[in-house]
């Protein structure tokens, strides 16, 4: 009998034990998913006004409480955006800039990195430490020679500044794309070589289908850096018909100071396309994140 | 090939295969080398000659020795105050923005469901245009009629001068940032990610509570992670404060400059 009892008690209370874990786990879940609830809802609100702001006359802007949904729907801020500012002419100009940018970077920093991950060379390791520590240089410490040599060739007032230099790399993304191609196993270039490749076919052949996803991050970042890019175009384009978007964008501000709802229309235009692009290549942007060295 | 085997037995001659893979190992990295020298140890060591000698770019540098360094340091009115700037900066906001960054990562590691909705809104305010982000929070901060302050009028607050008053100013920059702590949330997510099972198992049979597993086991094993993301805010930051919003703040301006 008194076995029995005990037999009978344990599993009650061990399932009342599991019933308060489960409890607790449960109550666990409605806090994470409230917590991240409450924060993204707090992080989307300037995106919601943003649009809604974009959407509104003059005199929708400052009623109060706060109106989210616009009644009417003014949706002349968007040509006005597009015609304040010659919207597409600026646009051609930071799409070429952007994709030359993406087309060199991928080039120089691809090779470089395939020089200091999968090439043994005396002093290839010393130069490596030179470039992380040139990552710590501050821009504004290079800035005004920069500008120097630039002037020197006759460079100012031109797109040239802001792409040719793409072909000389950049140490981040060299640092990034090394990382990810000492990953790739060495036998693939061991069994390449015997078969009499050269490090040039090994590299074009092997290492760059491999490396996708790490590229796939390079170009994201390049194409986002200058696309965004504020200062580089403000210090080297002179004529109004060289300026991007960035930089129009920025006049317009300026003028405009109080017509929020073409300004914010014209800052949905800027940001749209990069959303798009996010939106499309997230999976391969957060598997390259994932596994090239950037996460230390 | 056979040529370079036979070869090799003599290792007073130079190594072919040596010479060969230098060769090459240079010629990968000769563009990089090449900018490196021109576009970034040549303007280092220019700036560092220009800081001993009066030049306005126009007419030739002269020297005069360590006059500007003694200007910056005894009479620039603005140079300390951009020194504390900078420290409150790299002090204040960025670890804020890691924590923040940190926490929510931790949070999305617990198998949450619609982990990459909940990833894609976090991360989208850090790829915002620096200027559509300048645009949009001057609107956010009006002082009259900008959301914020009509939220806080609803709810019966005081409300702030924001970009347009020099105590607010530094304060609405680091609320600005931190809209924009997707960036580090993304890297440290990985690393979460990537942190062993089996630790995790481990520390499950010795009795350990879900906040003994993430000081003892997710910490450690992510701190280097967190240090360089923390480095990488610090370096981008110097380098780019978004000049529209220190001129949006007009007046205040003075006050956030680096």
């Amino acid at each position: 009998m008194a076995k029995s009892s005990t037999q009978a008690v344990i599993p009650e209370r061990s399932s009342s034990v599991l019933r308060g874990l489960r409890f607790q786990h449960i109550a666990r879940r409605i806090a994470a998913y409230g917590a991240l609830v409450v924060l993204g809802a707090l992080f989307s609100i300037p995106f919601l006004w943003l649009f809604s702001t974009s959407l509104k006359a003059p005199e929708q802007l400052f009623r109060l409480p706060p109106e989210w949904i616009p009644n009417p729907v003014a949706w002349g801020n968007y040509p006005r955006a597009l015609t304040a500012i010659p919207f597409f002419l600026y646009l051609q100009n930071t799409l070429y800039i952007t994709f030359f940018n993406v087309v060199a970077t991928l080039i120089s920093c691809s090779l470089a990195a395939y020089g200091f991950a999968r090439i043994e060379w005396p002093g290839r390791n010393a130069l490596f430490v030179v470039l992380l520590g040139t990552l710590m240089i501050p821009y504004s410490v290079i800035q005004i020679p920069q500008f120097l040599i630039f002037r020197d060739l006759g460079w100012i007032g031109t797109t040239n500044p802001l792409t040719w230099p793409a072909f000389f790399g950049n140490a981040f993304f060299i640092f990034l794309l090394r990382q990810f191609y000492l990953t790739i196993p060495q036998e693939l270039s061991a069994a390449a070589k015997i078969d009499g490749a050269s490090e040039l076919q090994i590299y074009w052949r092997i290492i760059l289908p491999l490396s996708r996803p790490a590229l796939a991050v390079v170009a994201l970042f390049t194409f986002m850096n200058n696309w965004n890019d504020f200062v580089g175009p403000l210090i080297y384009l002179g004529d109004r018909e060289q300026y991007t978007l960035a930089i129009g964008l920025y006049g317009f501000l300026s003028r405009a100071r109080t017509e929020w709802g073409p300004l914010m229309a014209a800052a949905m235009l800027m940001i749209a396309p990069i959303i798009v692009l996010f939106f499309f290549t997230q999976r391969t942007f957060i598997q390259g994140i994932t596994l090239t060295g950037l996460k230390g | 090939m056979a040529s370079t085997a036979t070869r090799m037995r003599a290792p007073q001659r130079p190594n072919p295969a040596l010479t060969r893979r230098t060769i090459n190992g240079l010629l990968f990295v000769a563009p990089w080398l090449i900018g490196l020298c021109v576009f970034t140890l040549y303007p280092v060591l220019a700036s560092f000659y220009y800081s001993f000698t009066e030049y306005d770019i126009i007419s030739p540098p002269t020297f005069t020795g360590l006059d500007n360094y003694q200007t910056l340091l005894t009479s620039d009115p603005l140079f300390w105050q951009a020194v504390s700037n900078t420290l409150f900066y790299a002090m204040l906001a960025i670890p804020l923005n890691l924590l923040i960054g940190l926490g929510v990562a931790l949070l999305l590691n617990t198998k949450v469901r619609g982990l990459a909705f909940f990833r894609t809104v976090f991360f989208l305010p850090s790829i915002v245009p620096d200027i559509a982000a300048a645009m949009l929070w001057s609107w956010l901060l009006n002082p009259q009629f900008g959301l914020v302050n009509a939220l806080l009028k609803l709810l019966q607050l005081p409300t702030v001068g924001w970009l347009s008053d020099p105590a607010w100013a530094k304060p609405s920059l680091v609320l600005i940032g931190l809209w924009g702590f997707g960036g580090s949330m993304v890297i440290l997510l990985a690393a979460l990610q990537d942190v062993p099972q089996h630790l995790y198992e481990s520390a499950d049979i010795d009795g350990a509570n879900s906040w003994h597993k993430t000081w003892h086991v997710t910490l450690p094993m992510i701190t280097p992670t967190i240090f360089l993301t923390w480095y990488s805010a610090l370096s981008l930051h110097f380098n780019t404060l978004p000049p529209p919003l220190s001129s949006q703040a007009g007046r205040a301006g003075r006050q956030v400059r680096h």
